[in-house]
Formats: structure tokens, sequence, C-alpha cells
């Protein structure tokens, strides 16, 4: 059954590598379209060269940061905009506007403000966290209060009644917003690497290729963001499964 | 001090439920609520649980007294096992053997590792009975304690529930569940 399923993947892969290839060839232009061997070629000689990883570690490493610190606030900001109807209505337009902002106006407004190094972690920061921020305090609003009435009559106090009740009542919010954020922050960061001209990343790798027409390279940095991308969201739905099997955050205090 | 509601005024949904009501507790024993459905049952629980105030009059007693409640849901978490479930309403000393007696009680025993999703109606009845029992207190308050369990079960579970709390009031749309208490009884009417 697994072999079945693994050649049935092999044949859809081949399927759009070989449509890839024919196109490749019907337009005959290694400048406009590149075929998946040149592509490969190139993604192998970049490969060899100590910058391809660097700017892959430092562009992972300036994403994530982003993201994790959009995750961390979007929560803290969720619980207390969810605790707090004041903060709630002084900070609503705060992010109705975080969400509302086309990314490329955020990149190109945040290269005036800080060092092009900052500019994708901050990027993908602003992009994920309204996002976690609306799902968590959603997630605490559609708490069931009959539960939270049972917690108060046991006497459960606020510590045991957040991580018994509210926190797994907001996990799956939580997790499927952070799933969509990871997305969202990868693809706006490598946006605002492009843009920001970051030293040692994915994005000035990719526009210097572009600038020097080397669309092969383009499309080799390209399957390096792709390839990283699906890494990424492996990793996640790994630690997804993990969180899902053991993270029953309290109950077994 | 005896626990009593002098004159209360309660609403459920804008409906006045209690005009002037007032009811003393018994010290010892139990107090079966029997009466058709509006009639104020579940309401006079939540007031007596604290959980809603009356708009006038006054629960007395209660000071320094602790209650503990089935409801008429079963209200358990989902993503906690029956002992789970029971165990969180301990002390955390106390949780592990008194938890286990009180699976044991319910005769649940077996279940101990299951979630309430892979429960029987019954049976996610019995840990939520069990939760109520382990937590203790001075007052027991039992909205439909039986809903989904059988007579003979019924039967056996009221000595061990019995013996949980000193004041044990309990809702009942069946008298004979007020038998098995040996509960005096208070027959509220249709509002």
């Amino acid at each position: 059954m697994r072999i079945k399923g693994i050649l049935r993947g092999l044949g859809i892969a081949l399927f759009w590598l070989g449509t890839w290839q024919l196109a490749s060839l019907a337009i005959g232009s290694l400048f406009i379209l590149p075929s998946p061997l040149e592509t490969a070629f190139s993604l192998f000689r970049l490969a060899q060269q100590g910058s391809f990883w660097v700017s892959a570690f430092y562009s992972l490493l300036r994403i994530l940061a982003g993201y994790l610190a959009a995750v961390l606030f979007g929560m803290l900001l969720g619980l207390i905009s969810a605790a707090l109807p004041f903060a709630n209505a002084l900070l609503k337009p705060l992010r109705s506007i975080m969400k509302a902002t086309p990314v490329a106006s955020i990149i190109l407004l945040v290269v005036l403000w800080i060092h092009s190094n900052y500019v994708p972690t901050f990027t993908a920061f602003v992009m994920v966290l309204p996002l976690i921020w609306a799902n968590v305090q959603e997630g605490i609003r559609a708490t069931d209060t009959q539960l939270l009435e049972m917690a108060k009559l046991f006497h459960f106090g606020k510590v045991k009644t957040f991580t018994i009740v509210y926190l797994p009542s907001i996990l799956p919010n939580l997790l499927a917003a952070c799933a969509t954020g990871l997305g969202f922050a990868w693809k706006a960061g490598v946006a605002a690497e492009v843009l920001a001209h970051t030293p040692n990343s994915i994005g000035r790798s990719l526009i210097q290729s572009k600038y020097n027409l080397l669309t092969a390279d383009m499309f080799a940095w390209t399957a390096l963001v792709i390839a990283l991308s699906v890494l990424l969201e492996h990793a996640f739905v790994h630690l997804l499964g993990q969180i899902r099997r053991d993270g029953r955050w309290g109950v077994n205090e | 001090m005896s626990i009593r509601l002098k004159n209360v005024h309660a609403d459920y949904e804008g409906k006045a439920i209690f005009t002037d009501f007032s009811l003393e507790l018994p010290a010892h024993g139990a107090l079966a609520v029997l009466g058709p459905s509006g009639s104020g049952k579940t309401t006079l629980l939540r007031l007596l649980a604290g959980l809603i105030t009356p708009q006038k009059g006054a629960v007395e007693g209660l000071v320094g007294k602790t209650i503990s409640m089935v409801f008429q849901e079963n209200r358990l978490l989902p993503w906690c096992t029956s002992y789970e479930n029971i165990a969180l309403v301990q002390k955390k000393r106390l949780a592990c053997p008194q938890t286990l007696a009180w699976l044991e009680r319910m005769e649940l025993a077996a279940w101990r590792d299951s979630y309430p999703n892979e429960l029987s109606g019954g049976m996610q009845r019995r840990v939520a009975l069990g939760r109520a029992c382990a937590f203790g207190g001075d007052i027991l308050l039992l909205d439909e304690p039986f809903t989904g369990i059988d007579e003979a079960l019924r039967e056996r579970l009221v000595p061990h529930i019995k013996s949980a709390a000193e004041i044990i009031v309990l809702v009942t749309h069946d008298s004979e569940e007020a038998e098995l208490f040996k509960a005096e009884k208070l027959v509220l009417d249709a509002v």
C-alpha cells in the first residue's frame, strides 16, 4: 500500500516535471523558462558554494525569529484583548491596520526605519501577529461557559482554569493560525529580503540573479524557498502531532 | 446556622421564577425537589450554588460551606480522561487514592483512561457524579443525577453518593429517586 502511494507520488511529480520540460522546450529560451534539468544543475552548482547555505541559514533564522515573536506577542495580545474590553477597544484598530496593510507597503516603510538585516524579521512579525492575536482572542471568547462555571464551582482558581479549560479550548484555533502563519511569514519574509536587499539572504540572491539575467539561478533559489517551506511545514505537522499526543497542558499536574 | 432562602426573588431569562420564596434546608440528610419543567428546580440549585444571585431576598448560611454539584449537563472536560476529570477537583496529594476509590464506587475503574467521547451517556453521568462526590463538601447539589443510569445501578450508587456530603439537595422528576435517598420532599408548582 505504501509502495503504491510512493509510486503514485512519483508519477504525479514526473507528470509535472514533464509538463515543465515540454513548456521549456516550446519556449526555447533559457532566459524566460529554464528546463527542470537546467534548474537542477544551477541548484547543484549553487549548493557547492558556502554562501548558498549561509543565505539559507540566515533567511530561516530571521524569518523564524519574527514568526516566533509574533506567536508569543499574538498570544499575549489575544489574552489581554479577551480579558480587558477597554484594551480590546484600544488595540483593535492597530490589528485592523496590520491586517489590511499590503505587505509591500509594510516592507517599503520598514526599510526606511530599520536596518535591512531586520526587515524580514519585522515583516514576518507584522504579517503573523494579527492572525495569532485574533485566533487566540476568538478561542477564549468561544470557550464553553458551562465548563467555566464548572471550574468556578470546583474552585479551580485562575491558573488552573487557564491551563485546564482555556488553553485546551484555544488550542485548535491557535494551531490552525500557527500553521497558516508559518506560510505567511516565509513568503512575506523572502519578499522583504528581496525589497530590502538583506545581506546573506535568499531574497537578495534571488534579485541578484534577476539583475544578472540568470533565470535558472532564480528558479534554483525559488526551489530552495519551496523546499524550505515544505520542510518547515513538515516540522510543524510533526510538532503538532507531538502536542496533540503529549501537550494536554496542566492536565497531568 | 441553617441554610435558607429568605424571601427570594429570582428570574430566569427575564421570566420570574421565584417571588418571595423562602425555604430552609434540613441540617442533615436529603431534600428532594420535585415539580414540572420550568418550576424553578434548577434555578433553586443555582441559587444554592451561588451561580446566580437573587434580585431580592437572600440565601443565608452558606458562608464557609463547600458546595459540590452535578449539573444538569455532564460538563466533563472533553480533553481529560475519566480519572483526570475526577482528580482535577481534588487537592493534589489526595488525588490518586480518592480518585481511584470514586472510580470504583461509580463502577468505572475499567474506564479510568477513557475520554468522555468514548463513554456512553450513563457512564459520562457517573463520571460527573464521581467528580462531585470526590470534591465532597458540606452540600451536594444533584440536578437529575441519574439520567441514563439504570435502576439497579442507581440503587448501588445511592449509598456512596449519600456518604459524600452531609446535606444533599436532589432535583428529580422521579419520586422513586427521592425514596432511595430517604429524602424530604419539596414540590414546586409550575410558574
